[in-house]
């Protein structure tokens, strides 16, 4: 096929064709595209990717808020909170109409209960319920019908933005303002002294340092815990006091705020006339307004249901995604890079440093280095630095090995031996002569090493020994859900399907690079 | 080979030490002891119990002492529970693990050749598809969505096997099966891949061409000569295997309740139990280096090629 010339010289072959050198890369690339199941993985990872970057921007509920009236609700994609909190009710209301003997049921369906889980139970009399053959007695009724204007009327405030009327005449955000400003701001809101407030502050700033502080030492007796305590307070700076001190005050405001807006707009909702969600701009004093979007708790919906305090499922799978998927990437990367430097060392230095070096790679390969790392979360506290930490000092072993043996086979090459006749040090050959020459293998390698260390993780959280409320990862998800699981199967269900679809796709990723960056290896593990 | 036997046996124990070590000063340095809780206890008290378990001495003293001890075989008091020893908590707990353990392995090797082997020699078919299809599942899934997924499908909706439980309880040996199945599918799938690959590189050597054309019949060329050199790779899979399913079983016992070691390691590093958890973690790296031992000797009688200088 004659291609357009180009005006540089190229090289031609017999056939006046033009002869175009490939590389590596690109010729990687071309198999890789062939593989089908590589190719769609390739999609799956990049949208699973995408979520957990924009987690914070997608329109999803924020992941660890608490709404303890929306209790293991069960996922569905057309019925609002509300209406399933009305069917759980009624389960529950029917089933104790049953207890009571108030309901008649044919003896075989009697017969058929026994063999009944939980949830057919309910559904069952759910069904002989609604059709009107169940009779709820007035208390029970009044109970439903407070529920129900509960639902209706019930709202949730959400602050967007507190502005100030400045002395210049300028609407500034609360947040901008100084301490002092604040604490006259909210003195004149509840009436209290500023002196009072100054001193209230203060206290409860304190309070957050101190349990932060001992949420970061877990474990210290309690003598070197006030000692460390003291230190924290002493060496906080004004700056850094005074940025918490706003943060309380206004939080204090919005708290404030909130209530104005719930006196406001409740008499809205009740009347009926007016559909939310409203965005609202309520005026507070002459001074204050505030930007408040009213929404009805009870309109939401959850399309994966929610967990045992009513947090939305969806959303923290998609913030337990990213939990799971930053520690899998960031600590491969981490391992990789440990393991690269080692073994490169040990396989162009070679001798004694070879040998030691290898000998402490032998041994910690012989440890049930799983167990260690069990004992280090266990003992060093649960955070997720720890866990990555850990993680990472563990899986390094392998790349070492690899790196090692891919060095050695390449350090006696033509290429290496010209740049060290041409006088370059051995950093300078490693990292970038030998290293370059290797990163394919590292690269596959890699790929197939990110849902191992995701599986590492997940298994530490699924113990209870990595990450830990409000935090979520695929794993502690599943961990929390095996308790319930005949009663609410979605919490177990679809953290485990997320899970397992980008692990999935991740090994068929690692399987296709493989394939494709080296032919011959097609047939083996 | 006796040599190489006994260098390797000598071999095991600068590992065990480092073992020991390790995790010995891993836990003296941890911040926090066995005996803080939340009422905080008198002076004299606390000194009493430190004394009693010598940990008002140095550290070095309590490490030779905790050396020495278990060289004698002497895995320390439980700083948790008064009423035994380490020893004896291990010794009642670890044979429910070696069974599972056990199983599982046996589950593995002997489904995951099996499998390996018939996929290979049907390449391409429907049988190969399917049997890899089923591996990448395996590698795939992690355990402990398998468990509990199992136990939802076999225990809770059909209600064929109990959900959890042991074998001295109600249901007998009913109860090994799911925890074990758990258990092997990953390293069932591993070896599967594993053999495929190995023993299709075997049919095509020469050595098999040889066979072929001496008109050896195809059973004996594939159990005879192909099996035993496609083996190999899987031999040296079988020690990172076992450590997996060391890791793996003190899940498994979590979700199926088993009665096992992995429940009290769980426990013990949650209670910082410190002579516990290292027992536990003692025990199971000698069971570790005594299987890979066992592995390199069955590796060396499979691979005449291997030297033992």
């Amino acid at each position: 096929m004659a291609k357009v010339k180009s005006t540089k010289e190229t090289a031609v072959n017999e056939f006046d064709q033009e002869i175009k050198g490939n590389s590596l890369g690109r010729d990687a690339w071309r198999r890789l595209k062939k593989n089908k199941m590589a190719v769609a993985s390739i999609f799956v990872v990049v949208i699973y990717a995408f979520l957990s970057i924009f987690a914070s921007v997608l329109p999803i509920y924020s992941y660890k808020e608490i709404i303890l009236d929306h209790q293991h609700l069960r996922p569905s994609l057309t019925k609002t909170a509300g209406e399933l909190m009305l069917e759980k009710k009624k389960k529950d209301l029917y089933f104790m109409a049953y207890k009571d003997g108030r309901v008649e049921i044919p003896a075989e369906d009697k017969e058929a209960l026994k063999e009944m889980s939980p949830n057919q139970i309910w559904a069952y009399f759910y069904e002989i319920g609604e059709a009107g053959g169940i009779e709820l007695n007035t208390s029970e009724q009044r109970k439903l019908d407070r529920m129900i204007e509960d639902i209706e009327t019930e709202l949730m405030f959400d602050i967007k933005k507190i502005n100030y009327l400045s002395d210049e005449g300028k609407f500034v955000n609360i947040e901008k303002l100084s301490v002092g400003q604040l604490t006259e701001i909210y003195s004149g809101l509840i009436g209290a002294s500023i002196s009072d407030i100054m001193v209230q502050s203060e206290k409860e700033v304190t309070l957050q340092i101190t349990n932060q502080t001992k949420v970061e030492n877990d474990g210290v007796s309690d003598e070197e815990m006030a000692r460390i305590i003291a230190n924290e307070l002493e060496s906080i700076t004004t700056k850094a006091k005074d940025k918490l001190l706003i943060a309380t005050l206004v939080s204090k405001i919005a708290n404030q705020v909130e209530d104005y807006a719930e006196d406001d707009l409740q008499a809205v909702a009740e009347e009926g006339s007016t559909s939310f969600p409203l965005t609202k701009t309520v005026s507070v004093n002459d001074r204050l307004e505030a930007k408040v979007q009213a929404t009805k708790m009870h309109d939401r919906k959850y399309f994966f249901g929610t967990d045992y305090s009513g947090r939305d499922m969806l959303s923290r799978i998609i913030y337990g995604g990213q939990v799971s998927i930053a520690i899998g990437f960031i600590g491969t990367i981490t391992s990789v890079l440990i393991g690269i430097v080692v073994g490169a060392f040990a396989g162009y230095l070679g001798g004694k440093v070879d040998y030691i070096l290898m000998r402490i790679v032998d041994v910690i390969y012989g440890l049930p280095y799983m167990l260690l790392v069990i004992i280090m979360m266990a003992i060093f506290g649960r955070n997720i630095m720890n866990l990555f930490f850990a993680l990472a000092i563990v899986s390094w072993l392998t790349v070492a090995r690899m790196v090692r043996g891919q060095i050695i086979s390449l350090k006696n090459s033509e290429f290496v031996e010209a740049a060290r006749s041409m006088g370059a040090s051995p950093g300078r050959i490693i990292f970038k002569h030998l290293v370059p020459n290797s990163l394919s293998i590292i690269i596959v390698f890699s790929t197939l090493r990110i849902p191992a260390f995701i599986m590492m993780e997940s298994f530490l959280s699924f113990l209870g020994l990595g990450v830990s409320a409000p935090y979520a990862s695929w794993g502690s998800l599943v961990g929390d859900a095996v308790e319930g699981m005949t009663l609410y199967p979605w919490r177990l269900l679809f953290p485990a399907l997320a899970m397992t679809v980008f692990l999935f796709a991740m090994n068929f990723l690692g399987d296709g690079l493989r394939d494709a960056f080296d032919p011959q290896s097609k047939n083996q593990l | 080979m006796t040599k190489y036997i006994i260098r390797r046996l000598l071999g095991m124990i600068p590992t065990l030490l480092i073992i020991i070590t390790i995790s010995f000063f891993i836990i003296r340095i941890a911040p926090g002891g066995p005996f803080d809780s939340e009422r905080s206890l008198p002076e004299q008290v606390l000194q009493n119990i430190e004394a009693k378990y010598h940990l008002d001495e140095p550290v070095i003293v309590q490490y030779g002492r905790y050396l020495f001890d278990v060289l004698r075989g002497d895995l320390g008091p439980s700083y948790r529970y008064q009423d035994h020893d380490v020893n004896f908590y291990i010794f009642t707990s670890l044979p429910n693990s070696i069974i599972l353990g056990i199983i599982a392995l046996t589950i593995a090797i002997v489904f995951g050749i099996s499998a390996g082997m018939l996929s290979a020699v049907r390449q391409n078919t429907w049988v190969d598809y399917t049997t890899m299809s089923f591996a990448i599942v395996g590698i795939s899934v992690p355990l402990f969505v398998i468990g509990p997924v199992l136990q939802w499908i076999f225990a809770m909706n059909l209600g064929w096997l109990p959900t959890s439980g042991w074998i001295d309880g109600d249901y007998g040996l009913k109860t090994l099966i799911l925890p074990s199945i758990t258990l092997s599918l990953g390293y069932f799938a591993n070896i599967a891949r594993l053999m495929r690959s190995s023993m299709l590189e075997t049919l095509r050597s020469d050595y098999i061409r040889t066979a072929k054309a001496k008109g050896l019949k195809n059973s004996v060329i594939l159990f005879k000569h192909t099996l035993k050199g496609a083996l190999l790779p899987v031999v040296s899979y079988l020690g990172p295997a076992f450590a997996g399913i060391i890791t793996g079983s003190v899940v498994v016992e979590q979700i199926f309740r088993v009665p096992g070691l992995g429940k009290f390691f769980v426990q013990s590093s949650f209670n910082r139990d410190y002579t516990l958890i290292m027992g536990v973690v003692i025990v199971y790296s000698v069971i570790l280096i005594i299987m890979n031992f066992i592995v390199d000797i069955i590796y060396s009688f499979l691979d005449p090629r291997i030297s033992y200088k």
